[in-house]
């Protein structure tokens, strides 16, 4: 594809842009970089307080709560700051847009990047809470970065549809920045993967996200993996389907980034 | 890419683009471009959608290494849009575009990193957009601190640059690229006097063996920058010369007309609402107009031209048509003339143009339109020419009110002026590829009023009074015999053309 021969040549670009990103989100605090510590730590502090409140009641996880909760949202964030800031690759840099001839994708990498690196370190953090429990954890952890890569990908591949309608406007993603919150209601994340209702039951089987999540955090966890048939399967749509979404912006991106208002 | 001559580095033929004025009709435009792709045949038969609007028309320009182009117009005419083009930010709508080997343009827009970046940052991030490897930066990265003068702040973080300090980097960080074309679009405006100083000497050293293209508003800039020019308005390239002069006086002049508040002309030596615009090239059209004339008056300067047009003019009132080749550019009726034929209504044409020029832009139809001149004596010809200039420059420069007598210090002799390939044999160049006896009829200046009357005879004009014609007296009176020998020497093609046409009269008469 000519679009990553392209980025290759830029991989310089993409390298500085990312490691530039990196340290300058918490280049002007005292804090610095523990800030990536911190936040998750405050969320589940959080938790574990409405926990306490009984306000939850979260299903057999076979697990302490708190440990399962920070580990599962961790694995959600990663999801959800790819789409964050992929989503917005694109208008947060409509002046460099409009002066600069490079490969745009340049710019969604980077942010994924960013995403992913930025999830990483919560769900190594809770790693570290999981053995503090006292939870054994298996030894297919070795897998775990792998299998999560097409959740990496599907939430990438959705962000990049979404920067190339947001640049045009703005309506969809208000819409899709909303729904995003609700996604993790439906998702197994937060409880065990049988709530009760039949609508919601349903609905989570056929979410791919369930699988997407499922697997990878099984695998830290459970004797058996969860549903690896389904997850093959839908890791197989994922490819197919970044794959297209890639495509698709080649094509697409020249005429839309001059709608780009700098 | 197709094979191009390594010297071209831009190649655009028929460029078009399109924006759109309106925000929201410009979000639903972009949704509908985001499900498919629409294909323009043929752009000057589009109806445009609702409030849009072509930024670029129908615009070709070659840009070639060593050019240094100065690319002006009036706010809003296009530069910038073209330069995007240009540049592969933005795709075109219609038409040709291409380019070779690397292209880096600088914008005045500067901002768009987070301001937290530091200077050295900055650098090896432009510098990466521009396409440098980290190799390339790394042994670059010196030079550019110390052209910016930025050795004390490059550590700072760019938010708390001025825009001057900014610029200063923008530039210099361009400059390092290895670049086969330098766009500078407005960037220096910012930028002190010093520091712009340098950037153009540096702009001069560079454009021998690269191309630059220089957008601005500040003149003194484009002259020092460019040695070829192109206007913008509307979209359009309105004029392209490599006389850069010429070019600006032709702005100048447009905006003028155009009525742009607060833009006065800053030179006027060359504005005179009756003579042609100054030289420029390009625009004449490249397949000949087809148009049926009845008659052609070839004006050659200093011959009583301007008297037989009040003629014509009288006689054929709309029907007459001013049309001027000079310095291969075509101008119908005092403006440069774009088109593919003359209006419907012209039957008549005078002006001045060479016959090899006329011969370019008019094809030849079945019948052959009547051709009409006038000759003088040779030497009272370019006395008569020396003197007009010499009165004309002195009123363009408005000596008397300014008391300056530049002239009188600085002034071109008549025996120089003579000397000059441009003034010798100028009615023989004006009719080179054409006999005398291929002429309906050539009348003689010095008889003017004569003439005049036989010709109206021959045409069948009706029967009105002549103007009146200024009788400039012998010019020849009171000058050194020795001079006007000399001058009649330097003039011997146009002393046999004379003798030739005034036998052939008098053959024609019996």
């Amino acid at each position: 594809m000519s679009s990553l021969k392209d980025i290759y040549a830029y991989r310089y670009l993409l390298r500085k842009l990312t490691l530039t990103s990196l340290t300058i989100q918490f280049k002007k605090s005292f804090l610095g970089i523990s800030w990536l510590v911190i936040q998750p730590l405050i969320t589940i502090v959080a938790w574990v307080l409405l926990h306490g409140a009984g306000l939850f009641n979260p299903g057999d996880t076979g697990i302490p709560y708190p440990a399962y909760v920070l580990l599962s949202t961790s694995i959600w964030a990663l999801f959800a700051n790819l789409y964050a800031l992929v989503s917005n690759a694109l208008v947060m840099n409509s002046q460099l847009l409009m002066q600069h001839n490079f490969p745009r994708g340049v710019l969604l990498l980077e942010r994924g990047a960013v995403a992913v690196f930025n999830a990483f370190i919560p769900i190594l953090l809770s790693l570290g809470v999981l053995l503090l429990y006292g939870v054994s954890i298996r030894w297919t952890l070795v897998f775990f970065p792998l299998a999560l890569l097409p959740l990496i990908l599907f939430g990438f591949s959705i962000a990049v549809l979404f920067a190339l309608v947001k640049a045009v406007a703005n309506d969809l993603n208000n819409f899709f920045d909303k729904a995003i919150v609700l996604l993790m209601y439906v998702t197994p994340v937060v409880y065990a993967s049988d709530p009760g209702s039949p609508l919601l039951r349903s609905i989570i089987r056929w979410n791919p996200l369930t699988y997407l999540l499922g697997f990878p955090r099984s695998l830290l966890l459970d004797p058996v993996p969860f549903a690896p048939v389904e997850f093959f399967w839908v890791s197989a749509a994922v490819l197919l389907f970044a794959l297209l979404v890639w495509r698709y912006f080649h094509h697409v991106q020249a005429r839309i980034i001059e709608r780009l208002i700098a | 890419m197709k094979e191009a001559s390594p010297d071209i580095i831009v190649e655009a033929g028929r460029l078009y683009k399109r924006f759109c004025r309106d925000m929201k009709w410009s979000m639903w435009y972009g949704m509908q471009d985001l499900l498919r792709k629409e294909k323009i045949k043929d752009p000057e038969s589009l109806s445009l959608r609702r409030h849009e609007f072509w930024a670029v028309r129908d615009l070709s320009l070659q840009i070639r290494r060593g050019q240094a182009i100065g690319l002006i117009g009036r706010n809003g005419s296009g530069k910038t849009t073209l330069m995007r083009l240009i540049s592969g930010i933005i795709p075109a709508s219609f038409g040709k575009l291409e380019q070779q080997g690397r292209i880096t343009p600088i914008f005045r827009l500067r901002s768009g990193m987070h301001p937290h970046y530091t200077g050295r940052d900055y650098i090896y991030i432009q510098a990466a957009m521009h396409g440098m490897s980290k190799k390339e930066i790394d042994e670059k990265a010196d030079e550019v601190i110390r052209f910016a003068e930025l050795e004390d702040f490059i550590d700072a973080p760019i938010g708390t640059y001025s825009s001057g300090m900014k610029a200063r980097l923008g530039y210099s960080i361009a400059i390092a690229s290895d670049f086969d074309l330098l766009i500078i679009d407005e960037a220096l405006a910012v930028g002190d006097t010093e520091f712009r100083a340098k950037c153009l000497a540096n702009l001069k050293e560079i454009s021998q063996q690269k191309a630059i293209v220089f957008v601005s508003h500040n003149m003194d800039m484009v002259r020092e920058v460019s040695n070829a020019i192109v206007v913008m308005d509307k979209g359009k390239k309105i004029l392209e010369s490599s006389d850069v002069e010429a070019g600006i006086d032709y702005y100048y002049r447009q905006l003028a007309e155009g009525g742009e508040k607060g833009a006065k002309p800053r030179t006027r030596i060359f504005i005179d609402k009756a003579a042609p615009l100054p030289p420029v090239s390009h625009n004449l059209p490249q397949q000949p107009l087809s148009h049926r004339l009845e008659l052609i008056s070839l004006h050659i300067p200093k011959t009583a031209g301007t008297s037989f047009r009040k003629i014509l003019e009288k006689q054929y009132g709309p029907a007459l048509t001013r049309l001027d080749i000079r310095n291969g550019k075509l101008l119908v009726d005092g403006k440069l003339f774009w088109g593919s034929s003359l209006p419907a209504k012209s039957k008549v044409i005078h002006g001045h143009f060479m016959y090899p020029a006329l011969r370019q832009c008019l094809a030849e139809g079945k019948e052959k339109p009547k051709m009409i001149t006038w000759l003088r004596h040779p030497v009272e010809r370019v006395i008569s020419n020396y003197y007009y200039l010499a009165e004309r420059m002195a009123r363009e420069l408005n000596e008397e009110e300014k008391g300056l007598n530049l002239l009188m210090k600085m002034q071109k002799s008549l025996p120089e002026y003579a000397e000059s390939d441009f003034a010798r044999n100028r009615m023989s160049k004006f009719l080179e590829g054409t006999e005398p006896e291929d002429f309906f009829f050539i009348g003689l200046s010095e008889r003017f009023e004569s003439d005049v009357k036989e010709l109206a005879a021959l045409l069948g004009w009706k029967p009105g009074e002549l103007p009146h014609v200024n009788k400039t007296g012998d010019y020849r009176e009171g000058i050194d015999p020795e001079i006007l020998e000399r001058i009649a020497a330097l003039n011997e093609k146009d002393m046999e053309l004379y003798e030739r046409v005034i036998a052939l009269r008098k053959k024609s008469k019996r």
